[in-house]
């Protein structure tokens, strides 16, 4: 059987994919940061304001409290500290948690996208 | 279908008789009262060190099409908390929580628990001059009733 290809659409498809992709990741970076602001528990103008997306390609990272003097103790309201009242607080894992339905989403239509190039 | 709250009907439980009964673990918690020295969220403070910590980060309902709960997913921070500039005691009390925790499929009374650790846990704090520091991980955990 002899397969006559008329319409080649794979390389525009491949072109597309990855910045497609890469803007996928970026939606879901920026909307997890959101989500994790609106969460911060404590203190909420230094930890809300030192809480922010940071986008590499297909990589994305939401930090939070990452300066000396900034809300460098963000890792405390998370995890919590050893003394009296140092409760845990969490607001990046339940952002986090959240953005995992919210990735799928945004990267299944960051694909169709690509697909429709 | 599952029915209930499980993290507090399947999970809290399950996470508490399988770390206050575990006689290596205990053997290495201060005091004469061991279990006193594996808290969770609300029982903060007061405790010596080293002690083992657990609290539930982030709980989500997985629902099948109509709304029915198939089970639930939920993160939970577990840790050691030690005193010292020395990570030793509190990697042997992690080491012995993640060997409990981690990759287990089981049946409980109250319904069915599978759990991962995620990710570590790992930092020091500073308090009044003395070093704390925290070692464990987030576990994730699915749990559903049985009827």
């Amino acid at each position: 059987m002899a397969v006559r290809v008329k319409y080649n659409r794979l390389p525009k498809v491949i072109a597309r994919l990855r910045p497609e992709c890469e803007g996928g990741v970026a939606k879901t970076t920026r909307r997890i940061c959101a989500i994790a602001v609106a969460k911060v528990p404590v203190d909420k103008t230094i930890l809300a304001r030192n809480t922010k997306p940071v986008v590499d390609g297909l990589h994305g990272e939401v930090r939070s409290g990452i300066y000396r003097g900034h809300g460098f103790y963000a890792g405390f309201v998370e995890f919590g500290a050893a003394q009296p009242g140092g409760r845990a607080q969490p607001y990046m894992i339940p952002a986090a948690h959240a953005g995992e339905r919210v990735f799928v989403v945004d990267l299944t239509a960051a694909i169709r996208r690509a697909c429709k190039a | 279908m599952s029915e209930g709250i499980e993290t507090v009907d399947i999970i809290d439980p399950w996470l508490w008789s399988t770390l206050s009964t575990d006689a290596t673990l205990l053997g290495m918690l201060p005091g004469t009262d061991k279990t006193k020295s594996i808290i969770s969220t609300l029982a903060v403070g007061g405790v010596p060190a080293p002690y083992v910590a657990f609290f539930c980060s982030s709980p989500h309902d997985i629902l099948a099409v109509g709304g029915e709960r198939v089970d639930v997913e939920a993160l939970y921070t577990v840790k050691a908390v030690g005193e010292g500039a020395s990570w030793n005691t509190v990697k042997t009390i992690a080491r012995r929580i993640d060997a409990l925790l981690h990759k287990k499929d089981l049946d409980t009374p109250n319904g069915h628990i599978s759990s991962r650790r995620d990710l570590v846990i790992q930092y020091a704090e500073v308090d009044a001059g003395t070093q704390f520091r925290h070692l464990g991980g987030v576990y994730r955990i699915r749990a559903y009733s049985t009827p």
